[in-house]
């Protein structure tokens, strides 16, 4: 049982790792994006955005495909909260100055030619950012919608 | 909603696995149901009922509804 449950965690988290790898590795690549010329980084960076949020779409058609009546109720309520608790999430995370900071720093580090080319890469970067925290918000909501109905009193 | 699922399940001797292969969703939905923590849709209902070879009215308790 066990083995089964980490089996099925591993390929879980094997799924949703391109929606982590993708923008850590963006995030990781900004060093070298900030020599490149802005053309090139802001490709790179929607390319990373429409990646993670076709991504994300392709995951929950997938999940989707299977489910019986209790899991799409899951499903359905999961993904109403989670897209309201990850844009809720956004919104804190972007007060909090540090990491306000953190993302106004790339932006500004990847658009060295023009303060347009940053703001533009902030939007990008932000969008991003919406995305994988709605994912997160999603996934943790569905994880408690079927611990609440998966306990059992046999 | 009240049901009699687990009770029906006992005297088959069928786990939750079981059922839940029979009327094909997942045990953790055949739980829910079970504990009254889902009201099942009305195919659903059918489903179970024909797995127990009885009518809804004898798996579902249609005086909680």
């Amino acid at each position: 049982m066990t083995t089964l449950n980490t089996r099925k965690l591993a390929r879980c988290a094997l799924w949703i790792s391109p929606v982590i790898i993708v923008p850590v590795a963006f995030f990781a690549a900004t060093p070298w994006l900030a020599e490149q010329p802005d053309a090139l980084t802001l490709s790179v960076a929607a390319a990373a955005a429409l990646f993670v949020m076709a991504y994300s779409l392709f995951l929950s058609a997938r999940v989707n495909r299977r489910l019986d009546e209790v899991q799409v109720a899951g499903q359905r309520f999961s993904s109403t909260w989670g897209m309201t608790v990850g844009s809720v999430a956004a919104v804190i995370v972007m007060m909090i100055p540090p990491l306000m900071n953190a993302l106004a720093d790339a932006a500004l580090r990847l658009g060295t030619e023009s303060p347009e080319e940053a703001v533009k890469l902030g939007i990008t970067i932000g969008f991003m950012l919406v995305v994988v925290l709605q994912l997160i918000g999603t996934g943790a909501i569905s994880f408690w919608w079927t611990q609440r109905l998966g306990k059992s009193s046999e | 909603m009240k049901n009699f699922i687990r009770v029906l399940r006992a005297e088959k001797g069928w786990s939750q696995a079981e059922l839940a292969e029979r009327v094909q969703v997942s045990r953790n939905s055949i739980n829910a149901i079970e504990n009254g923590r889902f009201d099942p849709s009305l195919p659903l209902a059918f489903k179970i009922a024909d797995a127990f070879k009885l009518s809804v009215e004898e798996v579902f308790d249609k005086t909680d509804v």
